[in-house]
């Protein structure tokens, strides 16, 4: 391994999206310029030429863009609106029962969108003010919010599934399924999380309002369009009705086939949640391009093997070493996108928990989940940095304050995820 | 310039919206016709690549492409709007090398005569299409550079960008 010039590449790397040139663009200079270095300009010049277009037409990245649009056109229906009046309908009136709608609302929202930040951004909007409204702690109503984010990526779809799936050559449906429960329990333990923050500080939580059961009752009508639009995708995935890719596409038709129904349609929003979707898969894609050419240079350069080699050889057991490379996610995770992260380390974390036995849906669920703190944890968490743009007034070590017993939270699933490995395992073991 | 941008912005949804309707097609063809969409699945993979660089040169010219903020949050405005600049200008270079690299690949594509099995459509054709979208990457770069020129150059007579 040329040790040097891999360590000279990733400093580069690192200094180049610190000076905030896009991360996809900073892997993509620096891989190729690697890459030239080693296999000569003309080597580079074809891989530069061909790799970044065999990318961008890859017809299993193409559930991406599908499933982000899905979650655009889900958001502009109001499908958010009614997942929150609903769940604020049954639990409003309970210490912190704001907070509990807030979370569950953000559950029901990731199960027909993928992003995180794109769950956080809309709840916030939805749940924020009216649990300022209602007297909560700013901090810690923008921290639920933050961290009912991460549900995103987690509940299916996900987009971080479908990249971990993609690199690692494994199917997309079972891990979507595999998904479901972990994000389950993570709002049983949210849920824990504010019932014990209720108790501890009252005053930070109030309850609201009581609604009468003729309210609870249609608030529940509302729902129908989610719930059906979530079975109707992940049912066809599971009965293996649909592609993955199908199945996202059938869920764009299905949310504007809702947003239609409702009268919230027109071809303003429709285009508007098309150009959006398109700005954003091209900023995934533009990773995707450039962490394959930087995993090119890494591969030539030998990096790959001597790190996966160095991971396999360390003096630990192998749960030792799942520790090490999880804690080693969490450090990154402080300075990097979630997206990057698994686009980077996957080529080379991914064959060393292989080699030790591993299993490969279930490592794909503790590698999601990792990777989750980073989106709440400082210095750079990217949900928490979104809530604080919708709410300015909120310090950001408010609401990194407000967030903290939610990582508490995190830090006890991780522990149960790997522990009971079924968890994650049982559900994907029943599909077809 | 801008007007170009808005125009890709226009085709690269109607492209797309292209792309998720050959699909839906395809799986209500196969269920309720028992066919599929000849040719829908190879036009949907060389629209998807049209689709992503034509949203690179929107994601590039907006700077919404995925970065890491740590740094410029510290600095003051001005110094924000310098680092914009030479992000912006290191993003023109490299969608610039993305651009030769590409086009230079467009010969091969024309003489191995690959087309879209049932359509006969050869595939450079979307090649060439998507490589506008790069170049369209470029010039959404260096308005953006120039943009944070500007801004330089007002904070510096004093006034606000």
């Amino acid at each position: 391994m040329n040790t040097v010039l891999s360590l000279g590449a990733f400093v580069a790397m690192f200094a180049l999206m610190l000076a905030r040139v896009p991360i996809g663009v900073a892997m993509g200079i620096v891989g190729a310029a690697g890459f030239a270095w080693i296999t000569g300009l003309d080597a580079a010049i074809a891989l530069v030429g061909s790799s970044p277009l065999r990318s961008a037409s890859d017809p299993s990245l193409g559930i991406v863009p599908m499933f982000i649009l899905m979650g655009a056109l889900a958001s502009t229906t109001g499908l958010s609106q009614e997942l929150f009046r609903a769940a604020n309908a049954w639990m409003g009136h309970l210490r912190g029962g704001l907070a509990y709608a807030a979370m569950c609302a953000c559950a029901g929202f990731a199960a027909i969108n993928g992003s995180s930040v794109a769950t956080a951004v809309t709840m916030t909007k939805v749940a924020l003010p009216e649990m300022r409204k209602f007297g909560y702690q700013p901090g810690l109503a923008a921290g639920t919010l933050a961290a009912g984010g991460t549900l995103g990526i987690m509940i299916p779809p996900s987009v971080v599934f479908v990249l971990y799936g993609i690199m690692t050559d494994q199917d997309i449906g079972k891990l979507f399924m595999a998904g479901v429960v972990p994000g389950l329990l993570a709002v049983a333990l949210y849920a824990v999380t504010i019932h014990l923050l209720g108790r501890l500080r009252p005053h930070h939580l109030p309850a609201g309002k009581r609604s009468t059961w003729t309210h609870r009752i249609q608030s529940v009508r509302g729902l129908w369009a989610t719930a059906a639009l979530f079975l109707f995708v992940l049912g066809g995935m599971y009965f293996g009705v649909f592609t993955p890719t199908e199945a996202a596409a059938m869920g764009v038709f299905g949310a504007a086939l809702i947003g239609w129904a409702r009268g919230r349609m027109s071809v303003r929003i429709l285009g508007d949640a098309l150009t959006e979707t398109i700005r954003v898969s091209a900023s995934i894609f533009t990773i995707v391009i450039g962490a394959y050419l930087f995993g090119y240079f890494l591969s030539v350069a030998g990096t790959t093997q001597a790190l996966i080699d160095f991971i396999v050889h360390l003096p630990l057991d192998r749960y030792g070493i799942l520790f090490f490379v999880l804690v080693m996610y969490l450090i990154l995770g402080a300075v990097m996108d979630e997206l990057a992260m698994i686009l980077l380390t996957i080529p080379v974390v991914y064959p060393a928990m292989m080699q030790l036995g591993f299993d490969p849906i279930w490592f794909g669920v503790i590698i999601v989940m990792t990777v989750t703190f980073g989106l709440i944890c400082p210095p750079v968490g990217m949900n928490v940095f979104v809530v604080n743009a919708l709410a300015r007034d909120v310090k950001l070590t408010d609401i990194y304050r407000g967030v903290a017993p939610f990582i508490l939270a995190d830090v006890v699933r991780l522990a149960l995820l790997v522990a009971f490995p079924a968890l994650s395992l049982w559900l994907p073991s029943l599909m077809k | 310039m801008q007007k170009i941008l808005r125009v890709a912005a226009v085709l690269g949804a109607a492209l797309f919206a292209l792309m998720a309707l050959l699909t839906f097609v395809d799986v209500i063809g196969r269920y309720l016709l028992s066919r599929t969409l000849p040719g829908g699945y190879d036009l949907g993979q060389q629209l998807q690549a049209i689709v992503i660089f034509w949203g690179m040169a929107l994601a590039t010219y907006g700077r919404t492409h995925i970065g890491v903020d740590m740094l410029w949050e510290r600095l003051r405005p001005a110094a924000q709007q310098r680092m914009d600049k030479v992000s912006d200008l290191i993003c023109a270079l490299a969608f610039a090398v993305l651009f030769i690299c590409t086009a230079l690949q467009v010969p091969k594509m024309i003489r191995s005569s690959e087309i879209i099995p049932d359509l006969g459509v050869p595939v450079w054709v979307f090649s060439v299409v998507a490589l506008l979208g790069i170049g369209l990457a470029v010039l959404g770069a260096l308005l953006a550079a120039s943009a944070a020129a500007a801004d330089v150059a007002q904070t510096r007579e004093g006034g606000s960008p």
